[in-house]
């Protein structure tokens, strides 16, 4: 019990650091996503930008007498989230500064709904600008954008609205917290909600429809979390726990951790859910991976059975035999005779069963049969019945079977592998090898993690069931272990 | 003649000629009026001289590749799998947690992963891969080795003697170990081919102009023709086959455990025959 505690303990470290070296790999492999190129990898010393970013693109501004459109753009980007960086600083900039920065300011102004006079007066609009953050920067808080947000929400008024529009990009945290909608009668509250986030970020792709159902609603506000996890570090400041936490999810792996979350392990070609592609190969792999255990299990149980000179040369030979006729070969001799019929379940399951059966044979003369045989005679003497002496063959050979399952673990995945993709059968393998040709992360990044998974839940699962098939086992694993 | 020293004899031809034939496999090509590109890609429609020329690169390529990666595997894991016991329990440790890791990965997975890491998309990640896979399975197997050999009572009653580690280890432990590190090896590179071959028919292997038998048995699976699939299936299935038959014709004898008749000697104890002292005590009194 205490091997297999151990064995799940080291689940967790394994699927981490396996995760993290396949996404390092596919990373430097595939192009980055835009968005997401500017992020560092695991680990981000300065998350939350918006600070800095406000306060470069503020000095580019009115440092330089041309256009800098670079920074206004920037700027424009940053909208509200901005102000409270740039407006304070107004008054330590002189009057051509100002005015450069507060031209800057104009597109960000237009959409918040404030009003200027059409005739440029820099004057004038410095004096505006100094007077709105007089009157609203104690507006922009978080717990006031979380009020005026959750009000928009309950009833649409002008006031209301006006509100969440002059605070901007500031408000979009929220706005996408409070965006999912709860049920069919929540559906106008989320629309609201997707409807301004979609004038403040310009993404009006990300509305809901008038006539959308909630499973859309709830689509599309998933959409505007993938979106916010990618683009939350541009508009927020961050400190204590929050920026620590900052420092590891606003970076590439954390970007894909997040939307592996929400996205059941991300999506893959077509816009699926990763997971729904995995569970829909995993009824065709997992009985072909299962026909090969159990093919090795038939193996295993003959050879254990069998114990003479004559059987141990049988099952030599048929260990060389399936040598000649690798499996590769055997699946395209089936696909080749009978074509289009080949792709069936039970035909990948008959070439499984025979690629696996001679795993369980090739150590069998150093294996315990050998000490079973001593063991077999002993039961003899004790006078007990041979089917009984043969059960105990069959539990023995059963748990060595076990134990070289998990060293054969990653072959017979490929042989599973292979063979689909030889009998064109619809399964992991087929997809897996797919997405190594035409790289894509999402996809390979999920059949890492659940192969993982499962190597490991195989695992623990096998030292479990060694432990009852064979107590030795256990004492001789431990022993080892202790050794490591 | 033993069956066994006859599968040893026959393998053993079957490499050497392949092992000519790659030898001359740049004969072959230059004799041929298309590049190996064009070899493997029309090899369907091809010709018996070109299926012969793509043949000897094919055979040349596979059996570097095999060989390249069984040789690193072989040096890599004898050094890591010696390190491991003289370098605590530390390095066993990640040895075996490495091993753990890699045992996680299915081996195509893993081979394209490292394709994907190399932006070649050539031959190196290939290797690489086969290496690294080869490496942990030596590893572990002359830790194994040594540990079992060390632990031995012969080697405790040297050392009661005054024998030196270095004495030890020449003369008990390093014979012990190169039976099954050379079959270890010899099946290793009969897994490889299968392997290779697998990962070439699904243009994950060798780059798709370079000859191999997978990539060959891919092009002619989709496009036909039925010499240069016997030629690649055959040529698969012989290596694989004549590697797998040396390796195992290097494994010690296996315990023959005769059919003799209860009672017998040597042979087992006749059904129920067994008593308990006690029991054996009573009868006589």
């Amino acid at each position: 019990m205490r091997l297999v505690l151990r064995r799940l303990l080291w689940l967790g470290p394994t699927l981490l650091a396996i995760t993290l070296l396949t996404f390092a790999v596919l990373s430097s492999a595939l192009p980055a996503d835009p968005e997401l190129e500017d992020l560092p990898l695991f680990f981000n010393p300065e998350p939350g930008a918006v600070e800095r970013l406000s306060r470069r693109a503020l000095e580019q501004i009115a440092a330089t007498d041309g256009t800098q459109p670079e920074a206004q753009r920037t700027l424009t980007e940053l909208g509200g989230a901005a102000l409270p960086f740039v407006l304070p600083a107004l008054d330590a900039l002189s009057p051509e500064e100002r005015a450069r920065v507060v031209r800057a300011l104009r597109p960000v102004g237009t959409r918040m709904g404030l009003e200027f006079d059409p005739h440029w007066e820099p004057s004038r609009e410095v004096l505006f600008w100094t007077r709105f953050w007089e009157e609203h920067s104690i507006d922009y808080r978080p717990s006031v954008a979380k009020r005026a947000v959750s009000r928009l929400g309950q009833r649409s008024t002008l006031l209301r609205d006006t509100e969440v529009r002059q605070l901007d990009t500031y408000a979009l945290e929220e706005l996408v917290a409070q965006m999912p909608p709860q049920g069919e009668s929540d559906l106008e509250r989320a629309r609201r909600l997707a409807q301004i986030a979609a004038a403040i970020t310009g993404e009006i792709q990300l509305q809901i429809a008038p006539d959308a159902d909630l499973l859309q609603a709830e689509r599309i506000s998933v959409a505007w979390q993938d979106w916010w996890s990618r683009h939350r570090g541009r508009y927020k400041i961050y400190s204590g726990t929050e920026r620590v936490a900052a420092m590891l999810r606003d970076t590439r792996y954390g970007g894909w951790a997040g939307q592996a979350v929400r996205r059941k392990l991300g999506l893959v070609h077509g816009g699926r859910a990763a997971w729904d592609v995995l569970a829909q190969g995993a009824r065709v792999t997992l009985p072909l991976f299962f026909a090969g255990v159990f093919g090795a299990w038939a193996g295993a149980v003959v050879s254990g059975v069998f114990t003479t000179r004559r059987a141990v040369l049988v099952s030599s030979a048929v260990a060389l035999l399936r040598a000649l006729l690798p499996v590769l070969v055997l699946a395209v001799l089936v696909s080749r005779w009978w074509g289009p019929a080949a792709g069936q379940l039970w035909v990948g399951a008959l070439l499984m069963g025979l690629g696996g059966a001679p795993l369980s044979v090739p150590d069998r003369a150093q294996g315990p049969e050998a000490r079973t045989a001593g063991f077999l005679r002993t039961l003899a003497a004790l006078g007990v019945a041979p089917w009984r002496a043969g059960l105990t063959t069959v539990r023995l050979s059963s748990a060595r079977l076990v134990v070289q399952l998990g060293a054969h673990l990653s072959n017979l995945l490929t042989l599973t592998c292979v063979v689909e993709y030889v009998l064109g059968l619809p399964g992991l393998g087929a997809e897996t090898i797919a997405a190594l040709q035409h790289p894509d992360l999402n996809w390979l990044m999920a059949i890492t993690v659940s192969a993982v998974l499962f190597a490991g839940l195989w695992h623990v699962f096998g030292e479990w069931v060694v432990s009852l098939l064979d107590p030795r086992w256990a004492s001789v694993a431990s022993g080892a272990e202790g050794d490591a | 003649m033993t069956p066994r020293r006859i599968v040893k004899l026959a393998a053993l031809a079957y490499l050497l000629s392949l092992l000519a034939v790659s030898l001359v496999s740049d004969w072959f090509s230059t004799h041929s009026a298309a590049s190996a590109a064009v070899l493997q890609s029309e090899l369907g429609q091809a010709g018996a001289w070109d299926v012969c020329a793509w043949w000897t690169l094919a055979t040349r390529n596979v059996l570097a590749v095999s060989a390249t990666a069984t040789l690193i595997g072989a040096l890599l894991g004898a050094a890591i799998g010696g390190l491991a016991i003289y370098g605590g329990q530390g390095l066993a440790g990640v040895l075996s947690r490495l091993a753990g890791f890699t045992g996680a990965f299915p081996g195509l997975l893993l081979v394209g992963l490292f394709r994907l890491g190399d932006p070649s998309h050539g031959v190196l990640a290939l290797l690489c891969a086969l290496s690294l896979l080869r490496t942990l399975e030596v590893a572990q197997l002359v830790r194994g080795e040594v540990l079992s050999a060390m632990l031995g009572d012969f080697v405790e009653a040297s050392r009661a003697l005054g024998a030196s580690r270095r004495w030890q280890l020449r003369l008990h432990v390093l014979p012990r170990l190169t039976r099954p590190f050379l079959a270890n090896l010899l099946r290793g590179a009969s897994a490889l081919i299968g392997l290779e071959a697998a990962l070439s028919f699904v243009d994950l292997g060798l780059p798709a102009g370079v000859p191999s038998w997978g990539g060959g048995l891919a092009v002619v699976a989709r496009s036909g023709g039925s010499a240069p699939w016997l030629i690649a299936a055959l040529s698969i299935g012989l290596t694989s086959g004549a590697l797998y038959g040396l390796g195992m014709s290097l494994r010690p004898a296996p315990p023959a455990i005769r059919n003799r008749a209860p009672g017998q000697e040597g042979g087992p104890v006749a059904r129920g025959a067994w008593r308990s002292p006690e029991a054996e005590l009573k009868e006589k009194a």
